[in-house]
């Protein structure tokens, strides 16, 4: 199965742990994710979550100015936003679980 | 690739959505592209312009719009080509149906060929004569087609006020228009420059409920049906020489049945 088609199930969950380690902004969190080795998802997929996640309330962002060209937004994870990762993070270890039994030979 | 072409070409193939999307979409490009490294090559780590907005659809979850509105907000030069095209090819079509629809060439050639024994109208153009119930009568004009197309000469309609039995003839078309091999009417195309002779001969008769005495009547236009393109429309060819009928006995008003021309 393609490893970009499994990513887009799961971006949201990742997109929101990394972004929970501290706030960072875009480009940081595509280095991020790729040195973690989620690198076939596409740079699009991901701006596009962080849109989706600021929307549905779970991120939260800031403009910050820069010398070096247009501001830059951080991001933020929200109380709520938290709470979503945890029970994906639940859920996501659950099927993690029932898939290795799945699995065994 | 510089950061503009790349965005001008996503935004471009974004063309079809509304505009506050496609707004969003191509700010949150910019602000994307301002986060790379300066030397990055974007068509590489990026993908195709069209591909990433393609990626751009469905991480948004939009799909490509269809239809005239969003045909006409893509807004790309050859849309708006398109439009103009379409809007001028009605405009000229509607145009070109007003005019054929007003198309009259068909003229008065001033020639005319007088009933015997009229003389020349008193006070006003043209001539007079006597009406002399079943005495014989001619009469006869030339019309020219004074226009750039062919129209075709279909007949010309009984009138209200006919004061003669006659049979309608045609001229055989010739460059002289004195020359009058005549023959029944029959429809024919009068060609841009042509000359015809349409000529009445019969005798005089009343057809009209004309009581009393001492009337007359002036022809000043005589009426021609006519054939263009589609169009089938009765036309009054005003006559510059006036033919006057008096009827010093009056017309008893008896219903006879009109020749056919």
């Amino acid at each position: 199965m393609d490893q970009a088609q499994l990513l887009k199930g799961v971006l949201e969950l990742a997109v929101l742990a990394v972004i929970a380690r501290g706030e960072t902004y875009g480009y940081e969190i595509l280095s991020t994710l790729e040195l973690a080795g989620l690198d076939g998802v596409g740079d699009a997929s991901v701006y596009g979550t962080l849109r989706r996640l600021e929307q549905a309330g779970h991120l939260t962002s800031r403009l910050e100015p820069s010398e070096s060209g247009p501001a830059r937004k951080y991001y933020v994870v929200t109380p709520v936003g938290r709470e979503e990762l945890r029970v994906g993070l639940e859920a996501w270890s659950r099927i993690g679980g029932a898939l290795g039994e799945l699995l065994k030979p | 690739m510089t950061a503009e072409d790349y965005v001008r070409r996503v935004s471009l193939e974004l063309g079809d959505l509304p505009w506050r999307q496609r707004r969003d979409l191509v700010a949150e490009l910019e602000a994307h592209l301002a986060e790379l490294p300066e030397e990055t090559n974007f068509h590489e780590r990026l993908g195709a312009p069209e591909r990433y907005a393609a990626d751009m659809r469905s991480a948004a979850g939009l799909e490509r719009r269809r239809g005239l509105v969003a045909f006409l907000r893509a807004r790309r030069p050859r849309n708006l080509i398109l439009l103009v095209v379409t809007l001028a090819a009605i405009g000229l079509a509607i145009g070109a149906v007003a005019w054929i629809d007003s198309y009259q060439p068909i003229v008065f050639a001033g020639g005319t060929q007088l009933p015997p024994d009229s003389k020349p109208s008193a006070g006003q153009a043209g001539a007079t004569v006597v009406f002399r119930r079943g005495r014989p009568f001619e009469y006869g004009i030339t019309i020219h087609n004074d226009g750039r197309f062919t129209a075709r000469v279909l007949g010309v309609p009984r009138s209200a006020t006919d004061f003669f039995k006659a049979r309608l003839y045609v001229n055989t078309p010739s460059p002289a228009e004195n020359e009058l091999p005549l023959e029944r009417f029959r429809p024919f195309d009068l060609h841009p420059g042509e000359t015809r002779w349409l000529v009445w001969k019969g005798v005089y008769a009343c057809t009209t409920g004309m009581g009393g005495g001492g009337g007359g009547i002036t022809t000043e236009a005589i009426a021609v049906r006519l054939g263009f393109l589609w169009r089938t429309t009765t036309v009054l060819i005003p006559l510059s020489d006036p033919l006057t009928i008096t009827f010093p006995k009056g017309c008893p008003s008896k219903r006879v049945a009109p020749p056919t021309p």
